[in-house]
């Protein structure tokens, strides 16, 4: 291989190799996203137990057993996450937990961070100051649904644009 | 004919899938990129080698369970030089990804 060839800025390619590459990255992503889908039962028992939590909280008033659900919900939240993460690592995949690009954090966690942190205090407000009975419920059911929503979405746990999910 | 820079290093086709399939995630194992594209351990080291030296990627050697793994990430040069080549052949064929 040639100096010249090693510059990594001396090439060039036409417009139907263009589009070829573009679709063949495409596609290889959608592959990959597709073969590290984590299993249904996983994604509903971790979407389960996380809506139990925010239904718990919202539900939990001075004596009631409330607060049981929300630590019972709680803490096998934490033992569903912690299998997805172990059962990944040994097939060889480490998921991404922690933000690392600019997109990521705009366009992912602070839309994430939103929708759960107020759905799950809203359900409960709604509940004590306004009345709503049914708040909780429908608190858990947006925040257990997104969530299930993003772990099918993205199972690996990086934000990808431009990927289309017509499986 | 429309003619664009690119980037030779990431864009040959397997480096180019390999950096496509890092970019889905954290860190993968060799293993599972040998599968993904079906090809052989030497086809795909020999590619590795080149993105290694580039300094596109990341490789880690580990021992878990009593068995050696390797385990390969994307450089934040590497994801940059990625998105930089995705962008100038996107506006190279003038198509939309999305």
């Amino acid at each position: 291989m040639g100096t010249e060839e090693m510059n990594n800025e001396k090439q060039t390619i036409s417009k139907e190799e263009a589009a070829a590459t573009l679709k063949s990255v495409d596609a290889t992503k959608r592959d990959a996203i597709q073969s590290f889908r984590i299993p249904l039962l996983l994604i509903t028992l971790i979407s389960l137990s996380y809506s139990l939590v925010v239904f718990s909280w919202g539900m939990t008033e001075h004596e009631n057993m409330w607060a049981l659900g929300m630590y019972i919900g709680a803490a096998s939240f934490g033992i569903f996450v912690a299998f997805y993460l172990y059962t990944f690592r040994l097939l060889g995949i480490k998921v991404s937990i922690l933000a690392r690009t600019k997109e990521r954090i705009k366009s992912e966690l602070v839309i994430t961070g939103y929708i759960c942190g107020y759905s799950h205090f809203a359900g409960r407000q709604f509940r004590v100051y306004e009345g709503f009975e049914y708040a909780p419920h429908i608190a858990a059911l947006i925040s257990g649904g997104y969530m299930a929503y993003l772990l099918y979405k993205y199972p690996t746990g990086e934000y990808l644009q431009g990927i289309k999910h017509n499986d | 004919m429309t003619k664009a820079t690119f980037d030779t290093v990431i864009h040959a086709p397997n480096r180019l899938q390999i950096c496509a399939l890092l970019e889905t995630t954290k860190e993968l194992e060799f293993q599972i990129i040998k599968e993904q594209l079906d090809v052989s351990d030497s086809v795909l080291s020999k590619h590795l080698k080149v993105l290694e030296d580039a300094n596109y990627v990341q490789l880690i050697k580990k021992t878990e369970f009593t068995r050696q793994r390797t385990w390969l990430s994307l450089t934040t040069k590497g994801r940059k030089a990625f998105k930089l080549h995705l962008t100038r052949t996107k506006k190279n064929c003038w198509i939309n990804i999305k």
